[in-house]
């Protein structure tokens, strides 16, 4: 054995000698927002791995605009890692040659640039990750050089406040501050004394006022009006038939209109139901205005958020008991460690999807387009390196043997024909397609059937955990497929032994009659309702509001 | 705020619709050395309808961008597109109007009778690929054509085939069929020599890159190289106009108005429907003073 000789700082010299080359324009850690194309192409090597901040909510779009303005023979082959590709310049940046590669979560809004340019060639896709994977690989094989990121405020020092909108700004950095990696900061203001620090001086190398304040988009606001009938339906059989039945302390709702009618449908039917203090006590979700009424009516003792939610500050200032709530009065958000509370932490995660097979795998990707995952994938499955138990964790056992151990509620809440009125239930995924089309390693599935325990139509309640065998998990998924050809392959002697089993139940087993799911029976019908609700703390954007 | 033209393409003429712009209309007349027609008669004939949409098209989109009204994108329907081209700079009003009265005089002639378009409504791509498979036939033959939305997809050939891909389309439980107001199989391959020929006469030609992104018919993707837009050009009497993606890689390049050239709202409602947020104006129904008054104040209001 012979020891290597090498020097073992050559990532932190490099650094330092990168910011020693732009120390003439450099103020203590500050640099003029004219200078910060210069400073970018001075500090970005060719090839290095560069985080931009994209988050769902948060983005760094100074940064981002700014970064398409550097010149690609001075800056280009980047590999870029983003947890959220957002805005029109994050791919900009590909077709200028500036990058080459990419690692990300979630494309939604990008979708099908994104497949297009894979199938140009104009963007090499690394892999699609769940946002915890990409937060992982961010201190494993994924180190940052250079981490772009956004906060609200900086003081003079360079300390950072990133308040309500905190998301993974601190993950991100981290990753970066920490292999001598190169933290470059765009801030909206910059402050004598911040209302606190999110993250200090030390780990950051770069602040720069950005000529705008950062975009922020309002993406978990549901506004009560759209909610359907058939929706409400639904939310009462899943409180009645799922958080009742297993007493479900700890959850993650989805973003859609179904788990929406649920929120709202807690502190008037569940309460008719007498579950208030036995059910949905601690959360781990954004801050859903829609949740604002079962707050005020004492359903929730707590909720730790992934991210902020435009018009909600003051609201949850006034509400430290409930929200994580810095001494200054706004919230603390964390993605990361909100992804694993949700992964780990809680009882159940409900969510919707667009296409559901016949074993029950189900996944949001339509053809031709690439939206990715985010962290529903993370929520949405049973972690097998979970040993706590709880009421609802254990429930899951069906034949209890020596070694026996609970499961996570994972529920899939559909209609059985989406909104372009195609059937929900498929033979076969569209991500088998996109999979080809896009040569990924594997299908991009965003919950496996195995880790589905319940599935919620209109028609009823599949209890897939229930079910023995394959065989006997398609028909329960059929018998609440309606009449989708799935659906329409299920016949009423099959339908009427699983209902006697207890594998699918139906509104009238649970003694929920169809009639009662009425928009009445929401605790608010409206934007303006909530903002009532909230003692007018809650501010919604212009765009929900329906008054000026 | 990012503002695209778009373009009508054939099944938006209207008898008349040349009477405002008599400028273009000698310009036009001078360089083909025929006198052009836009009357109830001559639309039934694709060289006339494809010659007044062009015109027309450029016409209107010079106005308003004297009148500071610019576009981001452009993006055309079809004979849409060379309109789209020229806006855009790629090609001059003098050779556009050259491959267009080319391009539209051989489409009259390649298929006097019997074939046409037809529209289906309420089935996916794969659903409409299905029933068009299953009703071709070499002597009566039927493709699909341009998919206009995710469930508006149009079908090309003979009418015997495009009758049979109704019926199909039926059972799989489309919504609605329709027969165009197009009396040639535009579209498929059933142009491809023509699609060569046009390719050919199109190299032959002076071009720039674009100032102002193009969308392609064929593709979808977003382009500013002078060969393949050219190629697009050429091409696209062959391919299906994939419109729904032209518009979808549009918002996703940010942007929020689409302002449709005349005649006709055909472009706004399918524009609408898919991207809701967005808005949308119809020169044919606003004008143009309403048009440059409303995009003064939008711009105003974001500011």
């Amino acid at each position: 054995m012979k020891k290597i000789t090498r020097s073992w700082t050559q990532k932190r010299d490099q650094k330092l000698e990168k910011l020693e080359s732009i120390n003439s324009l450099l103020d203590g850690k500050f640099i003029d927002t004219s200078r910060i194309v210069e400073v970018m192409e001075a500090l970005i090597e060719p090839g290095s791995k560069v985080v931009l901040e994209g988050d769902n909510q948060k983005q760094a779009s100074f940064l981002s605009q700014k970064l398409v303005e550097v010149n690609p023979s001075k800056v280009h082959d980047l590999h870029m890692i983003m947890s959220s590709i957002s805005r029109p310049e994050h791919l900009d940046i590909f077709e200028r040659g500036i990058a080459e590669r990419i690692d990300f979560s979630y494309c939604g809004s990008q979708s099908l640039r994104v497949a297009q340019m894979v199938e140009d060639g104009t963007l090499k896709l690394g892999e699609i990750h769940t946002y915890l994977e990409l937060f992982g690989r961010l201190f494993v094989d994924l180190i940052p050089d250079v981490a772009l990121v956004a906060a609200d405020k900086a003081d003079k020092d360079g300390n950072l406040y990133t308040g309500n909108n905190t998301e993974e700004t601190p993950t991100i950095v981290e990753a970066a501050a920490f292999k001598d990696g190169i933290v470059i900061v765009q801030v909206n203001e910059i402050v004598d004394e911040l209302p606190r620090v999110d993250i200090p001086a030390s780990w950051v190398d770069v602040v720069v006022k950005a000529d705008k304040p950062y975009v922020l988009e309002a993406l978990f606001t549901r506004d009560p009006q759209n909610i359907t009938e058939l929706q409400i339906l639904m939310g009462m059989m899943a409180i009645k038939g799922i958080y009742g039945k297993h007493q479900v302390q700890s959850l993650n709702h989805g973003i859609g209109f179904n788990t929406a009618a649920i929120e709202l449908l807690l502190p008037t039917y569940g309460e008719q139901l007498g579950l208030k203090g036995k059910i949905a006590k601690h959360w781990t979700l954004n801050p859903h205005p829609t949740l604002i009424p079962a707050i005020e009516c004492g359903w929730v003792e707590s909720i730790h958020s992934f991210g902020g939610e435009v018009g909600m500050e003051k609201y949850i200032a006034a509400r430290p008991d409930i929200f994580f709530v810095g001494k200054d009065g706004s919230m603390r958000s964390n993605r990361a460690l909100s992804q694993v509370a949700g992964q780990f932490a809680v009882d159940m995660f409900i969510g919707s999807t667009l296409q559901i097979d016949r074993e029950g795998n189900s996944s949001t990707v339509t053809a031709g387009r690439l939206s990715g995952f985010g962290g529903a994938p993370n929520m949405g499955h049973d972690p097998r390196g979970r040993r706590h138990s709880t009421a609802a964790w254990l429930d899951m056992i069906e034949n209890p043997h020596e070694l026996s151990k609970g499961k996570k509620l994972v529920v899939q809440m559909v209609e059985t024909f989406g909104a372009n009125k195609k059937p929900v239930f498929v033979e076969k995924l569209d991500a088998i397609k996109v999979r080809n089309e896009a040569g990924l390693a594997i299908a991009p599935v965003m919950i496996y059937g195995d880790d589905v325990t319940h599935v919620v139509t209109e028609e009823g309640i599949a209890y897939l955990y229930k079910a023995e065998g394959l065989d006997e998990r398609k028909k329960a998924l059929a018998a609440i497929a309606g009449v989708t050809p799935f659906g329409m392959e299920s016949n009423e002697k099959e339908v009427k032994k699983l209902r006697e089993k207890g594998i699918v139940a139906y509104p009238e087993d649970l003694g929920i009659s169809r009639v009662q799911a009425k928009r009445s029976l929401l605790a608010a019908q409206s934007i303006s309702d909530l903002v009532k609700w909230s003692d007018g703390l809650y501010e919604p954007t212009s765009k929900f509001r329906s008054w000026s | 705020m990012k503002i695209v033209f778009t373009f009508p393409g054939q099944g938006a003429q209207i008898p008349g619709m040349l009477q405002d712009v008599p400028h273009y209309v000698q310009k036009a007349e001078r360089i083909i050395g025929a006198s052009i027609l836009d009357d109830e008669k001559a639309f039934q004939s694709t060289i006339w309808i494809q010659l007044a949409l062009f015109l027309k098209g450029v016409a209107v989109a010079e106005r308003l961008i004297e009148k500071n009204v610019c576009p981001q994108f452009v993006a055309g329907h079809s004979i849409g597109a060379f309109a789209a081209a020229v806006i855009s700079g790629v090609l001059t009003f003098e050779d556009a109007l050259k491959m267009v009265w080319h391009r539209a005089k051989r489409m009259d002639e390649a298929y006097p009778e019997g074939y046409g378009m037809g529209v289906i409504c309420g089935l996916t791509e794969r659903e409409v690929k299905k029933a068009v498979d299953l009703a071709y036939h070499v002597q009566f033959p039927v493709h699909l054509s341009n998919i206009n939305a995710e469930q508006q997809i149009a079908v090309s050939g003979s009418w015997q085939g495009i009758e049979k891909a109704f019926q199909f389309a039926k059972q799989f439980g489309a919504q609605k069929t329709t027969i165009l107001q197009v009396p040639i199989p535009s579209h498929s391959p059933l142009m491809a020599e023509l699609s060569e020929e046009l390719l050919d006469l199109i190299s032959k030609v002076p071009l720039n890159d674009a100032n102002i992104p193009y969308l392609a018919n064929r593709t979808g993707r977003m382009l500013s190289d002078k060969n393949k837009i050219s190629e697009d050009l050429a091409l696209n009497v062959a391919f299906p106009v994939r419109w729904n993606d032209m518009t979808e890689v549009c918002v996703e390049s940010g942007a929020d108005c689409f302002i449709e050239m005349p005649p006709g709202h055909v472009l706004s409602n399918l524009v609408k429907q898919a991207h809701e947020t967005t808005r949308q104006i119809v020169v044919d129904e606003v004008g143009l003073e309403a048009t440059q008054y409303l995009i003064k104040k939008w711009k105003e209001q974001d500011e």
